[in-house]
């Protein structure tokens, strides 16, 4: 079963559009999922045994009546009781809310969500690559995005979403952008670039200080967070027989990253948006 | 009563020598602190420590530099290795320098308690 990138999958499949998508991860991000959404997950009952429990349709008034209709047993609504936060359910909860989405759509992505052999966030990245003119690199752009998706969900706890459109090309005046390069095995620079509100959001998250503003302290955060994503990524090549370097990481700010085999992926999570760069060579950068 | 042991944190990321400090003091320690390889090796001859917590990507001298210094200076002197550089190669390459452990970031609190354990054991 897959999990944490539903709302990539969404995106991927064009069931939500970019333009929603911060609005949406923030809502999902305050949100916990209701008892039908993850009583359907758990495929303890389906969108039809839903819809027919009827009067209060969620927590425990819906727990009694399903429970009064049969549809669920003792064990199973002590298990709906004491489920944990899921990210997933939590998005598909907020679509459910805004009418965005029913309970027998819902039933149906889940299941062509499972089914998938890759990541969402693979599809992407790849896609973007290639219609980047970067065949060479997707597979390893797709490969490095992954990882580093997975280590923003796990290191800043929030729901992130690979946007599927081209950046925009804004001013970048206040922001920053952390590189860091890796030679050997494979020549590849890393980058996170953002806005100095969101970098410091991330610096934050990242580290549990309570940090004012964008000083040494934050950018050593966002430096220190790449540098693990990068070692992560270097053990996983380390598999593949491949031998990966670290440089030490690069600060600049107010600059616009311009490289090589440059792709540039808007990062989309809970508490803002932000650009993964990621370049064959270190990038220049231009004021 | 154990020996209040000296721990000697070299990482250029003020964010790991703060979160490990505290960790390391948690855990009854007195801490001293290097940015670099460079003085990781004089604070190594200067304040003596029980042990040493190593980067391995640091400015001026890396870890790797600062751990061969430190083994001529100084050949029983327990060294950790903490990086994000944990590929079998660099493990490899460290244990055979004489490395007493490798931790590859992130790290857990169990890891540094059973380093830390490793070099009390060194140190007695």
């Amino acid at each position: 079963m897959n999990s944490g990138y539903f709302a990539q999958y969404l995106l991927n499949e064009g069931k939500i559009t970019q333009t929603d998508i911060f609005e949406l991860l923030k809502n999902a991000a305050e949100n916990k999922a209701d008892t039908p959404i993850t009583a359907l997950r758990k495929g303890m009952l389906s969108a039809e045994q839903i819809a027919s429990i009827k009067g209060d349709a969620s927590g425990e008034g819906f727990l009694r009546e399903a429970g009064k209709n049969g549809l669920l047993s003792a064990v199973q609504m002590e298990e709906l009781r004491s489920a944990v936060r899921d990210e997933d359910l939590a998005f598909a909860q907020v679509l459910l809310d805004r009418k965005l989405i029913t309970f027998a759509e819902l039933a149906d992505l889940f299941k062509a969500y499972d089914a998938l052999e890759v990541s969402p966030i693979r599809t992407v990245v790849k896609k973007r690559a290639l219609e980047t003119g970067l065949e060479m690199e997707a597979d390893r752009y797709a490969a490095f995005s992954e990882l580093f998706i997975h280590s923003l969900k796990r290191f800043m706890d929030t729901t992130v979403v690979v946007n599927t459109c081209e950046p925009i090309h804004e001013s970048a005046e206040l922001s920053h952008i952390v590189s860091q390069r890796l030679l050997g095995g494979v020549s590849m620079v890393t980058g996170v670039y953002a806005k100095d509100e969101v970098f410091l959001e991330m610096a934050r998250r990242y580290s549990h200080e309570d940090i004012q503003s964008v000083d040494a302290l934050a950018v050593d955060c966002i430096c220190e967070f790449l540098n693990v994503v990068n070692g992560l990524f270097a053990v996983d090549a380390a598999r593949d027989d491949m031998e990966i370097d670290l440089d030490m990481p690069r600060v600049s700010e107010n600059s616009v990253p311009e490289g090589n085999f440059q792709l540039v992926l808007v990062v989309d999570t809970g508490f803002g948006g932000f650009a993964l760069v990621l370049a064959g060579d270190e990038f220049a950068l231009r004021s | 009563m154990e020996r209040k042991l000296k721990i000697l944190i070299t990482d250029d990321s003020q964010l790991l020598r703060k979160k490990l400090r505290a960790e390391l003091e948690g855990l009854g320690c007195e801490v001293i602190e290097a940015e670099n390889g460079k003085e990781a090796v004089m604070k190594d001859l200067q304040e003596k420590p029980d042990g040493i917590f190593l980067d391995i990507v640091m400015p001026e001298v890396g870890g790797i530099e600062a751990l061969q210094a430190i083994r001529e200076v100084n050949p029983e002197m327990p060294v950790i290795m903490l990086s994000s550089a944990g590929t079998p190669q660099k493990l490899m390459e460290t244990l055979k320098m004489g490395a007493l452990d490798f931790i590859q970031k992130p790290y857990t609190s169990e890891q540094i308690k059973k380093a830390l354990a490793a070099i009390r054991k060194k140190a007695e």
